[in-house]
């Protein structure tokens, strides 16, 4: 294969990999917003765990392996 | 896990964490200060025979600071902000506990042991991986502890959902360990020498050529992203929230901005090697993704000042808020002046010049530096369980400081153009219309400045070391601890 060709491939192929992550990107933007408006999953409510991070404070989401003893 | 009724955070390590930084800072800095000097009056070299040369006392600099300063800085928040975000103590696990005390121990005498290595002359000659390899070693025997406390605490963590901040910190883990092994692949030559009178310090470097500098420029420009950039984005998504008392202004804007930041960085480092002997093809990429780092860079530090909606009074009143968004705004002023930059036509000037040292320390300076001494402030009265000592100092420092940042990059942009000018200034001919020594020449009033600027800079740090001490030692005892400002005496 020629330097040339070489180039080509390399070029489309950066070409399509820059798509296809602008796409995942702004896929996941996308799904974030769409969340919050829909009131699916409130991305929001997570500045909270810095408000409320005392020791004692209630987690904002317990987790389901969190035994106490 | 243990009932949380009267279970406490455990701050040991964080305080030792926090005298590294204070004493490390120190040394990093006054060798700045000396280097910036000698640079502007070059019989300084001379002063301690070999030890005392430039040579011998920019790695121990940049390592100082990079390495003992910054390093440290970020361990102590890492496990301030970690216990507290994750809802779990280091008290209840005795295992993890250990693991970060020897992180601490091995850590700080790594760093020490740097300190002799380089004023002895022990370097591997590779910017920003001057040390040799027995301290590679020992650094990766502290990082994975480090890594085991981390994930240890977020294995054991009460709260499901992990803030964003710990995801910086985890990122920086990551990207470091994967770039710290790759680059410092090395030879020691003592065991290849055959004979041949060898150091058992010494050793060469696994690549060679443009290879070994496509490895040093892809490690060393995420040594950047990864030391100076993520885990400082964390400090700020925990410290300014919670010292100012508002919500971020938009959780998922900083969710965004972290993948694009992880995504787009790892690919700038090219940005180093314009106009050398890499492919065209990653020069050309490492100055588009450059120029798309803006985004998520801009993101996260939009995001922070809008958190400040509405609350902007606080920044007459707080001093601590004011370093925080001070380091915001030089974190914008960085990420704009470093695409510029890596635009292949302002490279033509920009490289190799003053221009370089000067982006670098406004970066350092007013955003690294800022955002440790705040956090190192705001975590005080928390740990010590004292009132910060004195409120005036820290107006003081904030001012002698900020007046520091702008001599320096200031004297360094106008150094870094005219020398970029004069080296390719040219006559009718063809010739040069300068040689080297002009532009010293030219240069010395803005070195001048320039180390001036740095001894300021240096002079708030001792008024915050002296601030820190007191506070330690003779605040007055705090009975509950603060929800949101810190106290601080008048």
């Amino acid at each position: 294969m020629d330097q040339e060709t070489l180039m080509t491939i390399a070029g489309y192929g950066k070409f399509f990999i820059l798509l296809f992550v602008f796409i995942i990107f702004y896929g996941y933007a996308f799904s974030i917003y769409k969340r919050q408006k829909t009131g699916e999953k409130d991305f929001e409510k997570y500045s909270d765990l810095v408000l409320n991070d005392s020791i004692d404070a209630a987690p904002l989401e317990k987790r389901d392996n969190s035994k106490e003893k | 896990m243990q009932s949380n009724a009267q279970l406490e955070y455990d701050y040991s390590v964080v305080k030792l964490f926090t005298f590294a930084t204070i004493l490390f800072g120190i040394i990093g800095m006054l060798v700045g200060v000396i280097i910036a000097f000698q640079l502007a009056f070059p019989e300084l070299s001379n002063l301690a025979g070999e030890y005392g040369t430039f040579g011998r006392l920019r790695p121990l600099h940049t390592n100082g600071v990079a390495f003992g300063f910054t390093l440290s800085g970020i361990f102590a928040t890492w496990y301030y902000v970690g216990q507290r975000t994750l809802k779990m103590s280091l008290k209840e696990s005795k295992f993890l506990m250990t693991v970060a005390k020897l992180h601490f121990w091995l850590y700080f005498i790594t760093i020490l042991l740097a300190v002799v290595t380089l004023i002895m002359g022990y370097t591997t000659s590779k910017e920003y991986a001057e040390l040799e390899w027995p301290l590679d070693l020992l650094i990766v025997v502290w990082w994975v502890l480090w890594g085991v406390a981390m994930f240890g605490m977020i294995g054991m963590r009460r709260e499901r959902a992990i803030y964003v901040s710990v995801w910086y910190y985890m990122s920086s883990f990551l990207a470091v360990a994967m770039l710290f092994l790759f680059n410092n692949m090395e030879v020691p030559t003592m065991f290849w020498a055959n004979g041949a009178p060898s150091s058992a310090m010494h050793s060469i470097s696994m690549y060679a050529g443009t290879n070994d500098a496509l490895v040093q420029w892809w490690y060393g420009h995420n040594a950047v992203a990864f030391v100076f950039t993520t885990p400082i984005i964390g400090m700020i998504y925990y410290f300014l929230p919670k010292e100012s008392g508002q919500n971020v202004f938009s959780y998922k804007l900083s969710v965004l901005a972290f993948w694009g930041l992880m995504f787009v960085y790892l690919w700038a480092g090219g940005h180093h090697l314009i106009y050398s002997t890499v492919p065209d093809w990653m020069q050309t990429m490492g100055s588009a993704m450059s120029i798309v780092l803006i985004l998520p860079s801009w993101g996260s530090a939009i995001n922070m000042l809008l958190t400040m909606k509405g609350e902007w009074g606080q920044l007459q009143t707080s001093p601590l808020i004011k370093f925080m968004i001070m380091a915001s705004t030089f974190y914008m002023l960085s990420t704009i002046e470093g695409p510029i930059q890596a635009i292949k036509s302002v490279n033509a000037i920009a490289h190799f010049t003053d221009w370089i040292p000067g982006h670098v320390h406004d970066g350092t300076l007013g955003w690294v530096g800022f955002m440790i001494m705040a956090s190192l402030f705001h975590m005080a009265p928390r740990m010590f369980k004292k009132e910060i000592y004195s409120k005036s100092l820290m107006e003081t420092q904030f001012w002698i400081q900020t007046v520091g940042i702008v001599l320096y990059f200031t004297s360094m942009w106008i150094a870094g153009i005219t020398q970029g000018m004069m080296w390719r200034a040219y006559d009718e001919y063809g010739s040069l219309l300068y040689s080297f020594i002009d532009t010293v020449t030219v240069l010395h009033p803005y070195y001048t400045l320039r180390g001036i600027g740095g001894l300021f800079y240096l002079t708030g740090f001792l008024i915050f070391a002296y601030n820190m001490f007191k506070t330690a030692t003779s605040g007055r005892v705090l009975d509950k601890e603060p929800a949101n400002a810190s106290p601080m005496a008048s």
